[in-house]
């Protein structure tokens, strides 16, 4: 009886688990829910990737998460315009410039580029990958965000502090990557992020950065958070 | 016993009425005197460090003549009290697609472009803007807050309530509290009570017949409030606290009976209505664009087009929501926007450049090319002239678009 009781509640909260991860993938989409989203975005262009210069992205690690998205996106049967022939027309574009892409000309050539793209391709949205930096919540060094977890370097607790452990939580800097997809209108139908890695240690009670060289070295948290920035499609 | 009771209580409740009237006498009853206390003053404080915070930015439609219009409407209403209250008319206009307006507890009126948008004629206008005044006047705005102060309902008003006793205490606002244009209606506005609501449209009305304009039009105002409520985007909270439009108006239908108010046609005129009020309802309807709600900039429009049939940025606008509704297609429409709108004003050269966009999408060399090059005449220094003289010049390999 206890065996089936326990079966019972093993079950419940397994289902329970399950439903609320579904709702939470079915956040990603914006307006709209999944199978409208499936019949409608069959037909997508996938932007350049896109990170900030601070955050030291090596080329090959950007190679690889486009090559990625860009798999996982065929495996969902969408039809691709792929990175390099949608940054074509706007680097023509930026040619017509003797002075390369200013403030001034800069929504002119972004607007014009977009616009061509659509003109040129009948597509039903355009795919943005972003490398992002977040404010990522953790909780005795342990952060978690974006569908990951990690545990954060820490030392300066002294002997007491490293035998009792600390009980230390806030926000950390951490990568993630965001997949967005826009409609032909702009309008954002799709967005999901991964969380890839804590950018930051722990000295005692202050929060210091990672030296460069130890980021960016897990291809496996790279892979996993691709893989759950595009769970939900 | 029961009896004596029951009477020693209504008797307790009628006497406690008029002391909780005099306790907060009407601004107009008090001139010069108000805020009376440390903790009402704290309260203007608050409202003034918003208002601090917009004023001039890029929040605010921010154009003298529209404000000094809106503002002109409000000193009518308030007629002799203007000169007894000692307090200037002041209206900001918050460029917000939703219909809402409200009112700071010093008298500014802050209302959304969504709402001048949304009313038919100053009439209506004046209906709205009747309540807002009547809440000032009434200082409905302390009042509430210190009734939710009383109920420790909630903890948003508890929280202007601590801003404010800062405020007063040290005399500067903790800005940063203040961190959005919603405060007001999040704070005061969608908090007062259906007592002090239905109080405001009944003094509002009044105000609107002392000022001449017809009363009656009250009704549709609150009526065009009613089509919003069934849409979640444009439903503002201040109304959701607002007694419902049906009891509203028959209220109202009532009081126009009974006032016997002279028929009048003040406010009435459309057009000159829609040309006072001109750049918000053009800045809304681009708010509108902004946020995908094509079929509403496009209603909004072309209502406004018709009315004024000479406007040539309001046609051009047209055309671009057309085109941003349906990018590779809607050309009949928005080209005939396009159209007018350079027939109206041959100088303005963004419709060219969109019409040479639109023929050249379409496979129309020849009328694009026309466009293109008119464009460039118009504006050669533009941003974007070096991308038209390459349409222009690769106009003969140009196929229809694909993507149509």
């Amino acid at each position: 009886m206890i065996k089936h009781l326990i079966k019972l509640v093993v079950l419940c909260s397994v289902l329970l688990t399950s439903i609320a991860s579904a709702q939470n993938l079915n956040d990603a989409y914006v307006g709209m829910k999944k199978k409208e989203f499936k019949k409608q975005f069959t037909h997508l262009a996938v932007a350049p990737l896109v990170a900030a210069p601070a955050l030291g992205l090596p080329d090959e690690m950007r190679k690889m998460i486009t090559d990625e998205v860009l798999k996982k996106l065929g495996k969902a049967k969408k039809k691709l315009i792929l990175p390099d022939e949608v940054w074509k027309f706007r680097t023509q574009l930026v040619s017509l410039y003797p002075d390369g892409v200013t403030d001034e000309n800069r929504s002119a050539i972004d607007d014009h580029a977009y616009r061509e793209l659509l003109f040129r391709h009948p597509i039903d949205g355009l795919v943005t990958i972003q490398v992002l930096a977040v404010a990522a919540p953790f909780n005795k060094d342990k952060a978690e965000w974006g569908g990951t977890s990690q545990n954060i370097k820490h030392s300066g607790d002294g002997f007491i502090g490293a035998l009792t452990g600390k009980g230390y939580a806030g926000h950390i800097a951490a990568t993630s990557i965001r997949v967005l997809v826009s409609d032909r209108q702009g309008a954002i139908v799709y967005r999901w992020e991964g969380g890839i890695e804590v950018m930051m240690q722990r000295k005692g009670k202050k929060l210091e950065a990672l030296p460069k060289e130890q980021l960016w070295q897990n291809e496996r948290r790279v892979s996993k958070a691709i893989r759950y920035a595009l769970k939900p499609i | 016993m029961l009896n004596r009771l029951i009477a020693t209580i209504i008797l307790a409740m009628l006497l406690a009425s008029p002391v909780a009237a005099k306790k907060y006498k009407p601004i107009n009853e008090i001139p010069g005197q108000v805020p009376e206390t440390d903790e009402e003053k704290g309260i203007w404080q608050v409202g003034l460090a918003h208002q601090e915070k917009v004023r001039g930015t890029d929040e605010l439609v921010n154009n003298a003549a529209l404000e000094e219009y809106l503002e002109g409407i409000v000193n009518r209403l308030l007629g002799d009290m203007k000169e007894q209250i000692g307090v200037e008319a002041d209206v900001l206009v918050f460029k917000e697609p939703t219909v809402n307006a409200w009112v700071y507890p010093n008298g500014t009126v802050g209302i959304q472009t969504g709402m001048l948008a949304a009313m038919e004629n100053e009439a209506q206008l004046a209906s709205i803007l009747g309540h807002e005044v009547s809440h000032f006047l009434n200082r409905h705005a302390f009042i509430q807050i210190k009734s939710k102060q009383k109920q420790s309902v909630i903890g948003k008003g508890l929280g202007v309530l601590a801003t404010a006793a800062v405020a007063a205490k040290t005399g500067t606002v903790n800005t940063g509290l203040l961190n959005s244009g919603q405060v007001w209606t999040e704070l005061v506005t969608s908090g007062y009570s259906r007592k002090l609501e239905t109080a405001a449209d009944k003094q509002g009305l009044e105000l609107v017949i002392a000022a001449g304009y017809p009363a009656d039009q009250a009704i549709p105002a609150f009526e065009t409030m009613r089509m919003d409520e069934d849409d979640e985007i444009n439903v503002a909270k201040m109304w959701s606290s607002h007694p419902d439009i049906d009891a509203r108006k028959k209220n109202l239908a009532k009081q126009i009976k009974r006032s016997k108010a002279p028929a009048s046609d003040q406010g009435m005129d459309k057009t000159s209505y829609l040309k006072a009020v001109r750049l918000a309802v053009l800045s809304n309807s681009q708010l509108l664009v902004q946020a995908h709600q094509y079929e509403d900039a496009i209603a909004s429009l072309s209502d406004f087009t018709s009315t004024l049939n000479q406007d040539a940025e309001a046609e051009f606008l047209l055309g671009e929501v057309y085109r941003k509704q349906t990018p590779q297609g809607n050309f009949e429409t928005r080209i005939g926007a396009y159209q007018k709108s350079v027939t109206i004003k041959p100088e303005l050269a963004e419709p060219y450049r969109e019409l040479g966009m639109a023929y050249r999408q379409q496979g129309k060399r020849e009328e694009a090319a026309q466009a293109y090059r008119r464009y460039l005449e118009l504006k050669p220094d533009a941003p974007d002239a070096p991308i038209m003289q390459w349409y222009l010049d690769n106009l003969a390999t140009a196929e229809p678009a694909t993507g149509n």
